[in-house]
């Protein structure tokens, strides 16, 4: 991190919105749980992010061995 | 430079898409790696590979382009059709020495003529149906007016004047059979050349082989073929026969020259005059001009002059007859 500023992060149950919309995510084998993180003056190179979800928000029939998070880019109205 | 923004963040399996491709022509496409699905953001390396001859001519569907290899992002089930085609070449030919190109058939034969067929050469309507030298023999051709136009010329040509070897008699061509702008790979082209009457076509200097005509060119790639022609040379024996007022064998010598054309003057003898030309020569104009279309042998004939005394007896009693 070059610049320090405010990172806010939050996250609602549910699929996102826009999970269907070439997110390479299955919805239907998914976590029914998107998250949103917003930067603030930050500036940095890298980040590590861990996202954590209850087991029950999982869709029935996934296969946790090839879950993956993805970015899901923002509707344009911003969710 | 680094991150300045987030954004929103899902969590499951991701997808996998299928990536379908078919080909059109003689070519295959090779995928690398090679699955039935590619999992979401996967990059796929395509390679249209096209069987000798052929090439690719587009990508279509789900891509577009000629490139190739082809990178393709699977980010959703894709679908792409490689397409192929026959190579075309063309097939220019030259000609060296005397003669023109000529196109048979010729396109006016089989499409409408194009403005542009007025640039070219005038000869290239023409054609020639003499095929070797010294011979008269012709090939079958569908186009009698040039055939006539062909003996039009040679007739015209025929009589007596001295040519430069620079300014051959009649038309010369060299014909394409198919006659095409392009052909298409493995098209075997048939080349035939036709000299103009008094030249020949030759071999290439770098090689001993015996001329090949007509050419047959298989094409696999552009070509470019020469042909080459020379004129021919021919000998001029030259013999000369003194006739005496006793009968003996004539004096004779025999002269060999090589030339397209030739004026000979005899060697007059003191006391001998022409009688006239014999063999391929006739008349006694001299010096005679013989034009040099062919071997050609001439025998001079000479005779001696021939003079007339006139005497007279008479004695000293006798008057002179004038006096």
């Amino acid at each position: 991190m070059t610049t320090g500023g405010t990172l806010t992060a939050r996250t609602v149950g549910g699929d996102h919105p826009a999970i269907g919309s070439g997110s390479g995510v299955d919805a239907s084998h998914s976590v029914n749980r998107n998250w949103s993180i917003a930067n603030s003056g930050i500036v940095f190179n890298q980040y590590d992010l861990t996202l954590h979800y209850p087991a029950g928000e999982i869709d029935p029939g996934s296969d946790l061995s090839v879950f993956d998070v993805v970015e899901v880019r923002r509707s344009p109205t911003g969710r | 430079m680094g991150l300045t923004s987030f954004s929103d963040f899902a969590v499951g399996q991701l997808m996998g898409y299928p990536l379908t491709v078919t080909t059109v022509g003689n070519g295959s496409v090779t995928k690398n790696p090679d699955a039935p699905l590619y999992v979401h953001g996967t990059y796929v390396q395509l390679t249209a590979v096209p069987v000798t001859g052929y090439h690719l001519v587009s990508w279509s569907g789900d891509a577009t382009g000629t490139q190739n290899p082809l990178l393709i992002l699977m980010d959703r089930p894709r679908s792409i059709t490689a397409t192929f085609a026959i190579n075309t070449y063309t097939l220019d030919v030259t000609v060296i020495g005397s003669g023109t190109v000529a196109k048979e058939p010729r396109p006016a034969d089989l499409q409408p003529r194009h403005a542009s067929d007025a640039h070219r050469d005038p000869v290239d309507r023409l054609h020639v149906h003499r095929l070797e030298r010294g011979s008269d023999r012709q090939h079958e051709s569908a186009d009698r007016d040039d055939d006539r136009e062909q003996r039009r010329s040679r007739q015209r040509s025929r009589p007596t004047s001295t040519r430069s070897p620079s300014a051959p008699v009649g038309n010369r061509t060299v014909s394409k059979n198919p006659d095409q702008p392009t052909y298409t790979h493995g098209t075997v082209v048939s080349s035939l050349a036709n000299p103009a009457v008094g030249w020949h076509r030759r071999a290439g200097a770098a090689t001993r082989d015996r001329v090949q005509n007509p050419l047959s060119v298989t094409m696999n790639g552009p070509k470019n073929i020469t042909a080459t022609f020379a004129i021919n040379t021919y000998t001029l024996a030259v013999n000369d026969v003194r006739e005496r007022h006793r009968r003996q064998t004539p004096l004779t010598s025999r002269r060999t020259r090589t030339a397209r054309s030739s004026s000979s003057p005899p060697r007059r003898v003191a006391h001998y005059h022409l009688v006239g030309w014999s063999g391929d020569a006739s008349g006694s104009a001299n010096p005679l001009s013989v034009t040099m279309d062919g071997n050609r042998a001439s025998t001079a004939t000479f005779a001696a002059d021939r003079f007339v005394l006139t005497t007279s007896a008479w004695s000293p009693g006798l008057r002179r007859p004038n006096a």
